[in-house]
């Protein structure tokens, strides 16, 4: 006996019935089962479904990208208010901010730059960790000599676009002068490495190591974390910036290099000044530089190997005669207290670093670091002991030299549609703000400049937008905004230096050569009857040769 | 009440419910009456709108068929009708841009005039209804009979899954199958729910992903932005809209599919066309019939001589298609790129002798058209995207700059931007195939891959409810 086929529509109806209890079921199972608290279809407090549609409030609107928008209306003011920066981290108790610096009444607050708030330079009370750097660019002010100030600057992705660094170094040197770009490596991966403005281009084909990626002989990746090698006939011109229309006239290349067994030839050639070839052969790998002079006011030198066999090079810095400031960007994209600690040789970088002779050594990393098993034990003691080893290692190549530690920027990540910031941030600040207590050196907090926790959220929502979508990193705006509130901040704390120091008020204050002032002049007129700036020499490196 | 919500998910089933639970006398009543609470939750406001066109289309075509049957010419009426269902199209959509650009051109001229502005929301998917109206109207006056159910008509034209965004349908897709109220086929509630997921996966996985995360920053400001950035979020736009648009597409299909209702396709794989007019066979295909229906072959299509007014036709309806789409000149610029682009195309063929359907000779010459159709479509989408027509411009001189960093996307958009094309590009049958194991499968493995589609789109979305990009159409 067959049975009778049953009716199409029927069968479809009991289907949707059952598909519908099962759905509604399973949704139930959300709010039953543990775990599942993010596939809940509703919490309370949550528009109640359906009936949130009934609200006069919810609007239809274009939005601003043209589109048609059923976003809650939120009150306006509100939604700008920045949040206060959060305090877990703070070590004794000072917050961060102006509002909270040592009170001085002769030195009004620097005001927010929206959505950045004005953040003061913590740990630096008896001016310690800074002093030898506010020392440098009072001589600059008394302008008793025509010296270079240099600082170093290294960290990660948000440091190798060059865009904090990028600011900061406009910012000084309109204010104490240009002491030329510094140190630049001999390539940078393109993708992530950026240094607008001046002229790093290539002939022939350089292979480039960086230590995110490692790859180099004998850990060693020079000053800015970065080192090339070319295999034959190569070169790179390198040049500095063009300012109304002329590229600057450079003093000196410095460049450095590494002399191996079997290592070919380069030479460099200034552009006004004389050529000098140098083999990079030698028995042992060392580090070498060579100083060429600029001549009479050379604006690029090209450096060429000559294809007679490899030669590697970690790049070369560029100075003005001065006097002036450079503020120098060795970020590498990725990199982090491990890969400093795991692939750059401790002599190397301390002898890279002697070589440079820096008033100011900065270190700024943190944002590839948030998962480290080492800070989320215990309170991050792991962690800090690591930190810490990595400024030691910078200290040992300029032990007088001011130490300043900036803190990560803000980061977030998605929570039910809200964009929150990252919980171990928080500690993250903590721990960096210790270590650099605990070295000597000032720590400055970025992420309390982006407005504390929620900052990144806020700076995304920004227009133009001042954070990257990908939750991590700031736009190039947002990355001179930063910029701008570090330069706020050392220049503020400079200041009040000054007047602690008894030298009174600076002569040349920031206001009268500010970034909104058009007249400022951006580089200082080059002086030749003056001696140009000599790198120390109190601890010659392996070979240092000398054409000038 | 957008689509990928909760608000939906819930609605749409609670209305099939009352729908099919209801007496058969009562179906359509209930059918219209959830349609107009589904575009009342937008606001309020848009419904004597919705109801006026309706009310004026109805009335309409009753009037001329009246006249036809009396042997009466319908010209002049057919006409008035018309331009009553465009007034509100005109004045909502298109008056403050026709009013601005008046003033400013009458004031280059010397005349101090200014035409009065209105203050008017846009009411959503104006232009979807307003065109199916003109369309209904249009069939009756060529003696196809208007509709003499009020109630009918209004669930007609306020089908709640393609009110606001279409597909635009025609009197002869729908009012036979809301006259027989057709029951569930057999597979139509699983290949339903099928269509209802692929679009929520569609909308909120890859477009709004592709939206947050690289398009929208982008556009905010192209200055800002490197070649290589401007280039990747160009990609991501054409991306978006497709899958923007298709999702809502087949949400709109699958949520018909439930009333038992059959709505026509929309989309055929797009980007996979070869020629400027083969991309408008495959993308918004009732609009594209739409206006070939009742633009281009009425202007004469290719059936006129001389050449020239070819030509004409052709711009005049790429053109159509422009504006349609917004009030600005940058549409007007676009529908004409799009002209001329259909045009060169017509004039290389003439000189082939080659037919629009013949096959291609080959594999290069399949892969150099396609590339060229591509990129054409992927460059006009600029003037689609940005607001007017100095970021237009800003877009395209940032293209050619040729700097380049890497973009900091997220890894999903990254992702997605992947995954989309490839997925365009896949074979069309594998979509069709796992449609028809799905629609088999049966309730309970119908809830575990809705389940598992809306994991995915609370866990890896954006969170925002993300308005579709053509309800403002």
């Amino acid at each position: 006996m067959s049975t009778p086929p049953t009716d199409p529509h029927r069968h479809e109806i009991r289907a949707l019935l059952l598909f519908l209890v099962l759905a509604l079921g399973s949704g139930g199972l959300t709010w039953v089962i543990p775990g599942l608290e993010d596939l809940q279809p509703w919490r309370q407090g949550e528009p109640i479904p359906l009936v949130h549609l009934l609200d006069t409030n919810r609007l239809v609107r274009v939005d601003d990208y043209g589109e048609l928008s059923t976003r809650e209306v939120v009150d306006e003011e509100q939604a700008a208010e920045p949040e206060s920066p959060n305090d877990d981290f703070q070590s004794g108790g000072q917050q961060p901010g102006f509002a909270e610096a040592p009170p001085d009444p002769g030195l009004p607050a620097p005001e927010d730059r929206p959505p950045a708030t004005a953040t003061a330079i913590d740990g630096d009370d008896e001016h310690k960790a800074l002093g030898h750097f506010f020392a440098a660019l009072a001589a600059l002010d008394a302008e008793d000599e025509r010296g270079i100030v240099r600082v170093m600057h290294w960290g990660d992705s948000t440091i190798a676009a060059d865009g904090i660094t990028g600011q900061v170094r406009r910012r000084l040197q309109e204010r104490f002068g240009d002491g030329g770009p510094g140190f630049l490596s001999i390539e940078v991966d393109p993708r992530w490495g950026l240094r607008p403005g001046i002229v790093r281009s290539h002939k022939g084909e350089w292979s480039t190591q960086t230590i995110t990626f490692a790859g180099a002989e004998e850990d060693r990746y020079g000053l800015a974390g970065t080192v090339s090698t070319a295999a034959d006939a190569a070169s790179v011109l390198i040049g500095g910036l063009r300012i109304d229309g002329v590229r600057q006239p450079l003093d000196r290349f410095d460049l450095h290099y590494q002399a191996r067994p079997e290592a070919g030839t380069f030479e460099v050639l200034p552009s006004a000044g004389q050529r000098k070839e140098v083999s990079a052969s030698s028995e042992t790998v060392q580090d070498r530089f060579l100083s060429v002079s600029g001549g009479a006011g050379s604006r690029t030198a090209r450096i060429s190997t000559l294809g007679d066999g490899p030669v590697t090079m970690y790049g070369v810095s560029l100075e003005t005669k001065g006097p002036g400031i450079t503020w120098e960007c060795l970020g590498v994209a990725g990199s982090s207290i491990a890969s400093m600690l795991k692939r750059q040789g401790r002599k190397h970088l301390a002898g890279q670093i002697r070589r440079r002779s820096p008033e100011l050594l900065v270190y700024q990393t943190g944002g590839n670091e948030l998962t480290y098993p080492l800070l989320l034990k215990g309170q991050g003691e792991g962690y800090q002991q690591a930190y810490q080893r990595v400024l030691r290692m910078l200290r040992a190549g300029a032990p007088e030299a001011s130490c300043l530690v900036i803190g990560p920027l803000d980061q977030a990540m998605r929570e039910r549609g809200k964009i929150i910031s990252k919980p171990p941030l928080d500690r993250m600040i903590a721990v960096q703000r210790r270590a650099a207590s605990e070295e000597g050196c000032a720590f400055w907090d970025s992420r309390a400049a982006m407005g504390g926790e929620g900052g990144f959220a806020r700076w995304l929502e920004h227009t133009p937008p001042y954070a990257w979508t990908d939750l991590m990193h700031l736009s190039m705006p947002g990355l001179d905004l930063i910029g701008d509130t570090l330069a706020d901040a050392l220049l503020h704390a400079y200041e009040q230096w000054r007047v602690e120091q008894g030298l009174g008020p600076s002569p040349r204050p920031e206001e009268e050569a500010g970034d909104d002032d058009d007249s400022a002049e951006l580089s200082p007129a080059v002086d030749s009857t003056q001696e140009r700036p000599m790198p120390p020499q109190s601890d010659p490196p392996a070979i240092d040769i000398r054409v000038d | 009440m957008l689509f990928p919500t909760l608000d939906y998910l819930l609605f749409l089933p609670l209305s099939a419910l009352l729908y099919w639970f209801s007496p058969r006398s009562m179906r359509l009543a209930v059918l219209s009456l959830v349609s107009l609470a589904f575009y009342a939750s937008w606001k309020l406001d848009y419904v004597p709108v919705l109801l006026g066109v309706t009310a004026v289309a109805w009335l309409g075509g009753n009037w001329l068929a009246a006249r036809s049957s009396a042997g009466r010419s319908v010209r002049w009426p057919l006409l008035l009708v018309l331009l009553v269902l465009l007034a509100p199209l005109v004045l909502f959509k298109y008056w403050n841009w026709l009013s601005s650009d008046f003033t400013q051109a009458a004031a280059w001229l010397g005349w101090a005039v200014e035409l009065p502005r209105v203050q008017l929301a846009l009411p959503v998917g104006i232009s979807f209804f307003t065109f199916q109206a003109l369309a209904y109207v249009v069939d009756v006056s060529r003696d196809k009979g208007p509709e003499r159910s009020l109630l009918r008509f209004v669930t007609f034209l306020t089908f709640f899954p393609q009110l606001v965004a279409g597909p635009i349908v025609r009197r002869a897709e729908l009012l036979p199958q809301l006259l027989s109220l057709p029951s569930l086929a057999r597979g139509q509630v699983g290949s339903g729910l099928y269509r209802i997921g692929r679009g929520m996966l569609k909308k909120v996985l890859v477009a709004d992903i592709l939206r947050v995360g690289v398009v929208d920053p982008i556009f905010a400001e192209p200055s800002r932005f490197t070649s290589l950035e401007l280039l990747v979020g160009l990609y991501a736009y054409t991306l978006q809209i497709y899958y923007d648009f298709s999702g809502y597409t087949d949400i709109a299909l699958g949520s018909a599919k439930l009333f038992g209702i059959e709505l026509p396709e929309n989309f055929r794989r797009p980007y996979k066309a070869t020629s400027v007019a083969g991309f408008w066979r495959r993308w918004h295909i009732t609009l594209s019939n739409w206006v070939r229906d009742y633009i281009y072959y009425p202007l004469g299509g290719a059936r006129v001589v001389p050449q020239a007014r070819i030509y004409f036709n052709i711009m005049a309806t790429l053109l159509i298609i422009g504006i349609w789409h917004g009030a600005s000149w940058n549409f007007v610029v676009y529908g004409l790129l799009h002209g001329a682009a259909v045009a060169i195309n017509r004039v290389v063929r003439a000189r082939t002798g080659r037919r629009p359907d013949d096959p291609l000779p080959g594999w290069w010459a399949w892969l150099w058209r396609f590339f060229l159709t591509f990129h054409f479509v992927v460059l006009a989408r600029i003037l689609f995207r940005s607001p007017d027509f100095s970021t237009s411009w800003s877009y395209l001189l940032g293209l050619l700059e040729g700097t380049f960093v890497m973009p900091r996307f997220s890894m999903l958009a990254w992702a997605m931007l992947a995954l989309g094309y490839l997925i365009h590009f896949s074979p069309e049958s594998w979509q069709t195939s796992l449609e028809k194991r799905f629609a088999g499968a049966g309730p309970f493995l119908w809830v575990l891959g809705l389940a598992a589609v809306t994991a995915l789109c609370m866990l890896l979305g954006t969170g925002e409810q993300l308005a579709f990009i053509y309800y403002q159409f």
